[in-house]
Order: C-alpha cells, then sequence, then structure tokens
C-alpha cells in the first residue's frame, strides 16, 4: 500500500470515526431537563458570570477568605482555653473566670489575649521613669473572676517591679552606706546583697535593696540623689495569672486533701491496701500543695517588695577602652548585621509558622470554599 | 423549518423560547455528535453522554453569548471541551478499575461496525491537542482557519499540529516514510 493511500485510509478512518450514525438522538431535551432540575444555582452564576467581572469576583473571594482568617485570629486561637467563661468585655480585654492550667493557656484566648500580652509586655518592657502610670493604669483589664474575694485583691495587678540604676561617686563606700540606709527595716524592707571592691575612688560595688513597691518610686528619687546617675532602668513583671493559676490549683489541692483526710476517717471500712494507697496519695497531695504554697509566697514576696539593683562606680575608675581597627570595626559589624538578621530570620519563620498552624482551622476550609467557589465559576459558562 | 438564524435562534432562547433550542439542535446536534465520537475514540455512548453536557452547558451560558464566534464554531468549541471533561472522567475511572478490558468492552459496545481499531488506538495515544486538530480537520472538514476559531489557537499551531499528529498516526500505524 503506497504511503498516499495510507494516508488517505486515516483520513477516511477519521471522517468515519467522527460521523454520527445513530439517528436523532434529541439531546438537547434531556439536557433542558438536566440543566432544569440541576442547574439553578450554577445558571445563576452564569448569569452573574456575565455582568460582573471575573478581578471583582477574585477580589470576593480573597475578601472572604480574609475576613475568614481573620476571623479565625478571633476564635482560633481560643481552641487551648480550658474552662474558660466570658464574662465581660472591656477596652483592654475580656474579663474572664478560668481555671487555665498555665499562663501560656490563659494567654492564648484571642485579642483579649493578645491585648493583655501587649500590656504585659508594655509593663516589662517599660523603662526609665515610664514604669509607673503602668500600674495605676492596669485597672481590671483582666481580673480573673476565680481570684476575686479570694487570695488576691479584687482591682490590682499583682506585678513585681525590678529597678536597676548606676551611679558614680567620689566615695563608693560612703555612697553604698547611704544606700543601705534607705530601707525600711521595720516594715519589712531589707539589704538583698551588698559587694563592694577596691579603694576610693577606684572603688566599685553593688547593692541590692528589697523595698515596698508603693515606695519604689521615693527610693529611686533618693537614690538618684546619691550620686550621678549614669543609666537607669525600671521593669515591671505581671505575676497576676501565675498567682491565680496557683491559688486555684492550690485551692483544689486542698479540697483534695479534705476529702482525703474525710475517707481516711471512714478508714474500718477500707482494707489494708486501699488505706495504704489513700496515704500514699495524700502525702502527694500534700506535697504538691508545699510546693504550691512556696511558689505563691516567693510570688507574692516578689510582688509586695520591689528589687533596686544599685551598681556604684568610683570616679577614677576609667571603663576599658579599647579602641578597634577598621577591619575590626569592619567584622564586629558584620556579626552584629549577621546575629540580629539571623535572629530576625528566626522571629519570621516562628511568626509564618505560628499564623499558619495556628489559623489551620480557618486556612483549610477557606481553601476548600475556594477551590469549589473557582470550580463552580468555571463551570458556570461555556468553556472557550 | 425555521429560518432563523442561529444567533436568532439562540437569543430566542434566551429569552424563553424553548422551541428555539430545539431548532438549534436540529441544525447542528448531529454534529456535535460526530465530532465528539471522533473525539472519543468512535464510542457512541460517551459522545451521547459529552453532546448533552454540552447542551446543558449551552442552556446555562445562553444569556452570555456575546457573539464574538458563530453560534457553530461556539458550540464546536463547547463540545471540545466537554469532551476533554469525558476523557478524563473516564481516564479516573479506568485507573480506579484498573482494567483495560473493561474500557474495550465499552467501546465495542457503543461502536459502529467497521470501526478501525488500530487507528482508534493510534489516536487515543495522541495528546488532546493532535487528536482535536485531526478531528476537526480531518473528521469534520473544518479548515485550519475554522479549527484555529473553535480551540482558540492560531492558525499555524492547527497546521503544525496537524502535521505532528499525522506523523504520530503513521508511526502508530506502521507506516514508513517522510512528511505526511
Amino acid at each position: 500500500m503506497s504511503e498516499h493511500s495510507k494516508r488517505d485510509d486515516i483520513e477516511e478512518g477519521i471522517g468515519a470515526m467522527s460521523t454520527w450514525n445513530g439517528g436523532e438522538t434529541r439531546l438537547w431535551e434531556a439536557a433542558l431537563n438536566q440543566a432544569g432540575t440541576r442547574g439553578r444555582f450554577i445558571g445563576a452564576l452564569g448569569g452573574l458570570k456575565e455582568r460582573v467581572p471575573a478581578p471583582a469576583v477574585a477580589a470576593l473571594l480573597v475578601a472572604a477568605v480574609g475576613f475568614g482568617v481573620v476571623l479565625g485570629g478571633v476564635v482560633g486561637y481560643g481552641g487551648s482555653v480550658p474552662d474558660g467563661v466570658l464574662l465581660e468585655l472591656d477596652n483592654d480585654g475580656l474579663v474572664y473566670s478560668t481555671q487555665a492550667s498555665t499562663l501560656d493557656d490563659q494567654v492564648s484566648f484571642g485579642f483579649a489575649a493578645e491585648a493583655f500580652d501587649m500590656q504585659r509586655g508594655r509593663d516589662r518592657s517599660s523603662a526609665g521613669r515610664q514604669w509607673a502610670p503602668a500600674r495605676a493604669a492596669s485597672g481590671v483589664a483582666l481580673m480573673p473572676a476565680d481570684a476575686m474575694g479570694q487570695d488576691l485583691s479584687d482591682d490590682v495587678r499583682q506585678i513585681a517591679y525590678s529597678a536597676t540604676v548606676a551611679l558614680e561617686s567620689d566615695d563608693v563606700r560612703a555612697l553604698i552606706d547611704r544606700l543601705r540606709a534607705l530601707v525600711d527595716t521595720e516594715a519589712g524592707e531589707f539589704v538583698e546583697g551588698v559587694s563592694i571592691a577596691g579603694e576610693g575612688g577606684d572603688a566599685n560595688g553593688r547593692v541590692t535593696l528589697r523595698v515596698r513597691g508603693e515606695r519604689l518610686e521615693d527610693v529611686l528619687t533618693q537614690v538618684r540623689a546619691l550620686g550621678a546617675v549614669l543609666s537607669e532602668e525600671v521593669s515591671a513583671q505581671d505575676l497576676t495569672n501565675q498567682l491565680v493559676d496557683t491559688g486555684a490549683r492550690l485551692r483544689n489541692e486542698r479540697r483534695v486533701e479534705t476529702e482525703l483526710l474525710e475517707l481516711m476517717e471512714t478508714h474500718d471500712r477500707l482494707d489494708l491496701a486501699g488505706l495504704v494507697r489513700l496515704r500514699k496519695e495524700l502525702g502527694e497531695v500534700r506535697g504538691r500543695i508545699e510546693s504550691m504554697d512556696a511558689s505563691r509566697m516567693n510570688m507574692e514576696r516578689l510582688v509586695s517588695l520591689a528589687s533596686v539593683r544599685v551598681s556604684v562606680r568610683g570616679r577614677d575608675v576609667q571603663p576599658e577602652m579599647r579602641v578597634e581597627s577598621g577591619w575590626e570595626r569592619f567584622w564586629s559589624g558584620v556579626r552584629a548585621y549577621w546575629s540580629d538578621g539571623v535572629g530576625r530570620l528566626g522571629r519570621s519563620m516562628g511568626g509564618l509558622l505560628s499564623f499558619a498552624v495556628g489559623r489551620v482551622l480557618w486556612w483549610v476550609p477557606g481553601l476548600v470554599l475556594l477551590a469549589v467557589a473557582w470550580r463552580l465559576w468555571r463551570r458556570s459558562g461555556a468553556r472557550a | 423549518m425555521d429560518e432563523r438564524s442561529d444567533e436568532q435562534l439562540l437569543r430566542a432562547f434566551a429569552l424563553g423560547e424553548r422551541a428555539a433550542l430545539g431548532a438549534l439542535a436540529g441544525r447542528h446536534e448531529s454534529a456535535m455528535l460526530g465530532l465528539a465520537r471522533g473525539l472519543l475514540g468512535g464510542s457512541d455512548a460517551l459522545a451521547c453522554e459529552a453532546v448533552q453536557e454540552s447542551w446543558v452547558r449551552v442552556i446555562r451560558s445562553a444569556r452570555g453569548f456575546r457573539g464574538e464566534a458563530a453560534v457553530g464554531t461556539w458550540l464546536y468549541r463547547i463540545v471540545v471541551n466537554r469532551c476533554k471533561d469525558v476523557r478524563a472522567r473516564e481516564a479516573r475511572a479506568e485507573r480506579r478499575r484498573g482494567s483495560d478490558a473493561q474500557r474495550d468492552a465499552r467501546h465495542d459496545e457503543g461502536e459502529t461496525p467497521g470501526g478501525d481499531a488500530g487507528l482508534r488506538s493510534a489516536m487515543d495515544r495522541l495528546g488532546d491537542g493532535q487528536r482535536e486538530v485531526l478531528v476537526l480537520c480531518f473528521g469534520r472538514g473544518l479548515t485550519h482557519r475554522e479549527a484555529a476559531a473553535v480551540l482558540g489557537i492560531p492558525e499555524g499551531t492547527v497546521k503544525s499540529r496537524s502535521h505532528g499528529a499525522m506523523q504520530a498516526l503513521r508511526r502508530g500505524l506502521g507506516v514508513d516514510g517522510g512528511a505526511v
């Protein structure tokens, strides 16, 4: 068979394959029924497609997904809050009652927790003389109802303040003596530590004072007056939630202890093995109570007594000066920028990961909806 | 016999005249079935399925037809795309079944006697683009320009695909030689 005749055969074969010999089919009628029963919604979409430009639809879809993500930010974070009961909203966040087992559990409560976290961060990072309003403004932004009327005061955050001041003086020893005299021992304040090295103008020393929180500003004012202030930093840490958490767990353990003791009283109905188990359990509960009690007392001490660390340097002590060469400056700059860059990269990746994982419950349905909407959209008009 | 043009019939249907679609189908359904049959390896059953789905698409999109192409071209384009869907669906189903025997049985079921199994097999192995060009040009007798309009591709692409497809077919059918 020649090449041309084979070619003709191929064309004929294709022609035969592409010819309809099945008679009248009236498929259009079946299609009318199918479209009438199945496609009203999609038909409406088809009509929409002609009137609404595709970019507008795409923008709407993106907005919808974005809304879902934002909504996820509000609600998605709340998954890990155990036993939280919303009581009231205020400008700072949510006032809620909770028995969350850790501070992090409470912090994971949506915008309220973020607001709280920001507030807490502001408190922690507040420096210089800006610390004072933080406490005054704290109010009841996040006063856990669980603590109300219990171990904590009703309307004040439990904040541990600490201050660090660097002074310069001609007479280091005399200045340290004056610093030690600032504490009011009768009110429970004390000198936590003193160290001095050197003599006269070459000496340097360090003193740590524990003073009542409400006196901190006064004490700092007096400290500043004793010498030339080289630097000063005040920070605050909000321990409200740790205290509330510890208090709640403490009360719970005490209830368990009481119940175990009541069980012990019915020991005549217990066998020996049961009695031993009961004693063991009671011992463990009491161990936990003591540990939590100590922890709470420590936090309360931190809250009640602010820490003031003062370092004093004699005027004759020259700070170590070292002149770097050009290359050393260059490499130290490179190292600093590298370190800073790596740190920022890590934080960014962490943030992205947190965003992606924390809102996965909203991403997944959002993407599914997007895919379905896109498919419906494509199906709604003739593919051209 | 309705003497209105295809565009007028489509517009009338879009305005609610159901019979207009019947008139349009009377003119084009057979050609659509032929095209679908060629694209779907000569299977009558699959061709009917594809054309019915094409009519559904026409019904839903009639209101949006802007007349940028002839109605016939538009219908062919819809059929070509529906056939792609049907082929993809069938391929998925076959993968699930994992059996070529069923595919052959189904093909045989709706096949017109006299169908060339070798040609069908060689056509099956072509890419969608090449198969479409062959069926439109040699199966339905469209010019390269008309096929290009249906497929929405340049006329030169139609020519090159046609050339490549014929070469592939000849190789597949065991025909030696150079250009077609």
